[in-house]
């Protein structure tokens, strides 16, 4: 647990988290979730939990991003609110 | 030697912020998209040295070749969307 | 949209190169899971994400051709049957639900190597299932549906 990284990675994933939550466009919103699935991992090697990084990884990036693209081509592409 | 690496560390973190300012910012999707695949390669180097400094190599090594062997699956299913639409 | 074939030699020609080391990897990811980072569900997603990468590049017929819907559910519920089979061998012969050891009675083999193999043939159900489970869920959310059956109406109907 080294804390300049600590401060450093847990920065970028509030700036993400913040810029997924405020964009009206869906597939611009998909994208920010796909880095911010990045420094999650990032986060979590950090803490020295490598199994989880690894689940992350292999999850965040290969299936979850297609699974949204598909539910976004099915419904709408501009958020209602 | 891990001073060293927790400085190249501190430093890739302030170049990943600023490839963050193009995903966020970025007019279109497409910026995202690229600027995205970029912060994916430093984040690479970025897992290598917290295996250095952690004093165990070989366990983030297969973290790592995952995101080489599987970065690009992102950047394809969303240009899919973009096939039959044109850039609306 | 997904199921457009990508028509682009590019990507088409990469993903011929990349799917075969993309499996190997998977393999080595479910064979290491006590040692390294991974194991059985990490193992699995991985060769999910091979399958995925066949479905954008070339379409779903290409990749329905491979492995289509039905096989899909037989290898999910293959791998669960590994999984507990193995955990009701060890308790019909004499020991506890997942009991390794009392698999060296039918082996023939040392303790400690009965215990290992048990949980290489667990690491291998899990990793089956997971495969399969997440194919057919990609297929469902982002493939078209099979042609629904049309139920065949008598010719002589007439409406008056």
């Amino acid at each position: 647990m080294i804390w300049q990284l600590d401060f450093l990675f847990l920065i970028l994933v509030l700036i993400c988290a913040l810029a997924a939550i405020n964009i009206k466009d869906l597939l611009s919103a998909v994208i920010i979730l796909g880095a911010f699935s990045f420094f999650m991992c990032l986060l979590w090697a950090e803490m020295g939990a490598v199994d989880v990084a690894f689940t992350e990884a292999a999850v965040a990036t290969s299936v979850c991003t297609i699974l949204f693209v598909g539910a976004i081509i099915k419904t709408t592409r501009r958020s209602k609110d | 030697m891990n001073t060293f690496f927790l400085y190249v560390n501190i430093f890739l973190g302030f170049l990943i912020l600023a490839c963050l300012y193009r995903v966020v910012m970025g007019p279109t999707t497409i910026d995202r998209m690229i600027a995205v695949s970029a912060i994916g390669t430093k984040t690479l180097i970025l897992l290598i040295l917290i295996g250095f400094i952690f004093g165990r190599v070989e366990m983030f090594v297969d973290i790592c070749t995952v995101y080489a062997l599987l970065n690009f699956l992102g950047t394809l299913a969303t240009t899919k969307f973009f096939e039959g639409r044109g850039k609306c | 949209m997904l199921t457009t074939v990508y028509e682009n030699l590019i990507v088409q020609t990469v993903c011929r190169i990349m799917v075969p080391f993309i499996q190997i990897y998977a393999l080595y990811v479910i064979a290491h899971g006590h040692y390294s980072p991974g194991g059985g569900f990490q193992g699995g997603v991985i060769l999910t994400a091979s399958l995925a990468l066949i479905f954008l590049a070339f379409g779903q017929g290409a990749v329905t051709r491979r492995i289509n819907r039905r096989l899909a559910v037989i290898l999910a519920s293959a791998g669960v049957f590994i999984y507990a089979g193995i955990g009701l061998l060890c308790l019909l012969l004499g020991g506890n639900f997942l009991d390794y050891a009392q698999l060296a009675k039918i082996l023939g083999v040392t303790i400690p190597r009965a215990r290992s193999l048990g949980i290489l043939g667990v690491e291998v159900g899990v990793g089956l299932a997971v495969m399969a489970a997440m194919y057919s869920i990609i297929l469902d959310i982002a493939g078209s549906p099979a042609k629904p059956e049309t139920k065949s109406r008598p010719i002589s109907e007439n409406k008056p």
